[in-house]
């Protein structure tokens, strides 16, 4: 006979209380499932309206994180002129094959034609300062001697994926770039050795990684600092109109002449190749600035999506923080709740079970034994609360939860469900311990 | 084998200070079989206690097979209580959600021994108490009569050479009480030394020595036939 069978065989005996921790967990465990889907599944929803608004490159200023901007933490001063920028799309075998072929190249695909090489917008990116995080940009910090991202591997793309953002080392400003410098870029795109235009300092590219709720990476969002971009590209704004900065960046990034990608690097790329021996890029630069030439000559542009996504992001996103602040009170105080209940009922059951431990305690066994017999039924029914928790939470988000709920959720759903489980009923389990070592055998006899 | 020497117990402190046990020396040696007797309060129970190595005494010592219970820490004390004694109460404190077999199997689930074992050991100390028939009847199932069995069996399952029991016959009809009797003149005759608290003449007169105990001092010990 072994303990757990004791465990077991007392589970089921006192099944009254042992049914009470059990609906404790599920509560616990079940509310936070749905919440934590409900929130999911709001931001999914909010990530396909953005999408939707066709906007997935920003850029930003260099104070701003797309978390101020989304939050409405963004004051009119820091855009005075339209700031925002290109309609791009990309998934991460486009953004592997770039970087497989040319190591500061990024290609993005464009969001009605991604299947279609005559739409992809290129983006060279010529190094990074070491400081990035995903909610600060600072002034860059040229690593000296820093690595080359030069992996073809997909793996080596990830391992410069610092949190949200991708680090691509630069190599100091004196430094011979490792791949051979495409001759044929525009002048405001070279880079190198005594370029004036290139001593401001390294560009400054985030990639967001956005997965769906299978946890699977939907695509790529990319943000450039436009300070950085005005710097790197040596740009001036003639009265201050950033949006002829932008005009200038997007240009610089599209305008690789037709036929020039190939020499890029060691790999032909039958793709970008193709696009340039048809002449499509061109096209498609035009088409993509089009709203912003338009925007830039002060003509209305009913078609330019950075302002109604601002704008309406900025509110569904501020609804969203509202109601799951809500949703977190509910869930804090339902915590509380049940690690009270769990820690109650702890010490009851062992009061309950204050003689049968002394007898135990005076025929065979040690404190720990009692212990460890009271923490693994405490461990049972967290496991089997945290199952049927998540069960439940993840049917009444599906049931109740808004429209595009799947009703199995991620494996981080079910980690969060087990951890939630174990946390509000072991912790609690502590107060049943405490009473359980100090049964002294001898007054339990004596009792008896 | 069990060597009482000079054995204090004193509860609370200061003035609400009560002396449970006063100085008791005590021997018992193997196959002795030991009725303790006295009043109620009279420390009986202390005594029964302090010689199973559940109740540190204020002074003293109780030494078994020569090694002193509470000269060494709990793991050791309780390896030692294991090894050495099986206990049998009044109330019989049998696990109610559990069999009878797996309540006798309870002394064993710390040993490291595998579930067969234990379990074979088991039913050997049922069949010993005549209940093997009854094995696998929950505690809470059983008459009382069985219950006590089931008690004696599990103070047996460890193969001790001391039971220590407190009042085992007390809530006994007379036939069951005499059968317990006699399975502990069994046990005696074994070589298994007993020691009990009893109230109970009968056990009384069956028992080799007889300690009595007043104020938690003993009074002059006599024999069994000196009682009778």
């Amino acid at each position: 006979m072994r303990i757990r069978h004791i465990v077991l065989k007392e589970i089921r005996h006192r099944w009254a209380t042992s049914l009470v921790i059990l609906g404790a967990v599920v509560l616990c465990v079940g509310t936070i499932v749905f919440i934590y889907r409900v929130r999911q599944s709001s931001m999914d929803e909010l990530q396909r309206a953005m999408d939707g608004m066709s906007t997935n490159v920003v850029l930003l200023h260099e104070d701003l994180t797309l978390a101020d901007y989304l939050s409405g933490n963004v004051g009119e001063n820091h855009f005075p002129q339209p700031h925002a920028a290109v309609t791009v799309r990309t998934d991460p075998p486009v953004l592997e094959r770039a970087q497989t072929f040319y190591q500061r190249k990024v290609t993005f695909t464009h969001p009605d034609h991604p299947d279609d090489p005559a739409y992809w917008v290129e983006l060279v990116l010529c190094g990074v300062g070491p400081e990035v995080g995903e909610t600060s940009v600072v002034e860059p910090r040229i690593s000296e001697g820093a690595a080359e991202l030069g992996s073809t591997a997909a793996e080596k793309l990830e391992d410069h994926l610092v949190g949200n953002m991708l680090v691509i080392p630069y190599q100091g400003p004196d430094a011979q770039p490792a791949v051979r410098e495409p001759t044929g870029l525009p002048p405001h795109l070279r880079r190198g050795p005594g370029d004036r235009r290139q001593a401001g300092g390294p560009a400054q590219v985030r990639v967001r990684r956005t997965r769906d709720r299978t946890g699977t990476i939907k695509d790529y969002m990319v943000f450039v600092d436009l300070d950085v971009a005005r710097r790197l590209y040596g740009l001036t704004e003639p009265d201050g109109d950033s949006t002829q900065t932008v005009i200038n960046v997007v240009e610089g990034v599209l305008a690789l002449a037709p036929g020039e990608a190939d020499r890029y690097g060691d790999a032909p790329d039958d793709g970008l190749a193709a696009a340039a021996a048809a002449g499509a890029e061109r096209d498609a630069i035009a088409e993509l600035l089009e709203p912003l030439k338009r925007r830039a000559e002060g003509l209305e542009n009913p078609g330019l999506a950075v302002y109604a996504m601002r704008g309406e992001a900025r509110a569904r996103h501020q609804a969203l923080l509202s109601r799951s602040q809500r949703m977190e009170l509910v869930a804090l105080g339902i915590l509380i709740f049940g690690a009270l209940v769990v820690g109650g009922y702890a010490v009851l059951n062992v009061r309950q079970r204050h003689k049968e431990m002394g007898v135990m305690l005076a025929i065979a066994a040690r404190p720990k034994h009692l212990n460890i017999m009271f923490l693994e039924k405490m461990f049972i029914l967290a496991l089997a609360g945290g199952v049927i928790g998540a069960a439940l939470g993840s049917i009444t988000a599906a049931q109740w939860g808004p429209p595009g709920t799947a009703l199995i959720g991620s494996w981080a759903t079910y980690g969060l469900a087990i951890l939630v489980a174990l946390v509000v009923t072991m912790l609690p389990s502590l107060a049943g311990v405490f009473v359980a070592s100090h049964i002294d055998p001898a007054n339990t006899l004596r009792d008896l | 084998m069990l060597d009482v020497q000079n054995v204090s117990k004193v509860y609370g402190h200061n003035r609400q200070a009560i002396r449970a046990l006063d100085g008791v020396d005590l021997r018992v040696n193997r196959g002795e079989f030991v009725a303790i007797v006295g009043p109620s309060g009279s420390g009986k129970t202390s005594l029964l206690l302090t010689m199973g190595g559940l109740l540190t005494p204020t002074s003293g010592k109780v030494l078994i097979d020569g090694a002193s219970f509470y000269d060494v820490g709990a793991p050791a004390r309780t390896a030692m209580r294991l090894k050495y004694c099986g206990f049998m109460f009044q109330t019989f404190h049998l696990i109610p959600y559990l069999t009878a077999a797996e309540n006798v199997m309870l002394p064993l689930i710390t040993t490291g021994m595998n579930a067969r074992s234990q379990r074979e050991m088991a039913e050997d100390c049922l069949q010993t108490v005549g209940l093997e028939q009854r094995k696998d009847q929950k505690a809470s199932k059983l008459s009382v009569g069985e219950m006590q069995r089931v008690a004696l069996a599990r103070a047996l399952v460890n193969r001790p050479a001391l039971i220590l029991a407190d009042e085992p016959t007390a809530n006994l009809d007379a036939d069951t009480a005499s059968l317990v009797i006699d399975y502990l003149q069994t046990f005696k005759a074994e070589g298994i030394a007993v020691v009990l608290v009893t109230h109970d003449d009968r056990l009384g007169q069956v028992a080799d020595r007889i300690v009595q105990i007043r104020q938690g001092k003993t009074v002059a010990p006599s024999d069994s036939k000196e009682l009778s």
